[in-house]
C-alpha cells in the first residue's frame, strides 16, 4: 500500500474503509470462534443449558482462540509489512 | 490507470475514485488472507481440546511457523501464477 500523496478526502474515505474492514473482519473472527467453540465444546443435547463441563470447555477455547488470534495478527502483520519491501 | 475508463479526478467528492477502490482492494485481500490464515493454521496448530485457556509454547512456535509457510505459499504460488499469464494460456 502507497500511503504517499493522498488528499485530506482521500485520507478519510480510506478511514471510513479501513474502518468499514476492521468491522467485518472482527465479525468473522467472532462467527470462527463461535463456530469452533461449540462444534468442539458442545455436544450434550439432553439438556437445554450448558453443562458445568460445556461451559469450562467453552471459556478455556474461547480464551485459547483470542491468545491464538492475537498471535497470529501480530506475526501476519509482521510478514505481511515484508512482502512489499526487501 | 483506469479499469472503467474514467481516470479523471471526480471534483465533487474530491478524491480519485479508481485510486481509492484500488486500496480498498488491496485492503480486502490483506484482510482477506489474514481471515485464510487463521483458519488454516488453526487447523494446524490448534488441537480441538482445551484442558486450559493458555497457548501453550508449541502452539506457539506453530502459529509462527505456519504463518511463515503460509507466505512462502503465497509467493511461489505468485510466481507461478506469473509465469502461466507470461507463457500465454
Amino acid at each position: 500500500m502507497d500511503p504517499g500523496n493522498l488528499s485530506p478526502q482521500e485520507t478519510k474515505k480510506l478511514e471510513e474503509i479501513n474502518i468499514d474492514l476492521t468491522m467485518r473482519s472482527i465479525a468473522v473472527t467472532y462467527m470462527s470462534m463461535i463456530g469452533r467453540c461449540f462444534d468442539n465444546c458442545v455436544n450434550d443435547m439432553t439438556s437445554k443449558s450448558l453443562t458445568a463441563k460445556e461451559e469450562k470447555c467453552v471459556k478455556s477455547c474461547s480464551e485459547k482462540f483470542m491468545k491464538y488470534q492475537q498471535r497470529l495478527e501480530q506475526r501476519f502483520n509482521e510478514e505481511s509489512a515484508n512482502l512489499n519491501g526487501p | 490507470m483506469s479499469f472503467f475508463g474514467m481516470g479523471a479526478r471526480v471534483p465533487a467528492t474530491g478524491y480519485d475514485e479508481n485510486k481509492i477502490n484500488g486500496i480498498k482492494g488491496e485492503m480486502l485481500m490483506i484482510q482477506q488472507m489474514k481471515d485464510k490464515a487463521s483458519l488454516v493454521c488453526l487447523e494446524k496448530c490448534v488441537p480441538n481440546y482445551y484442558s486450559d485457556g493458555d497457548l501453550n509454547k508449541g502452539e506457539s512456535n506453530c502459529v509462527d511457523r505456519c504463518i511463515g509457510k503460509f507466505f512462502q505459499t503465497i509467493k511461489v504460488i505468485g510466481t507461478e501464477m506469473q509465469k502461466q499469464q507470461q507463457g500465454g494460456m
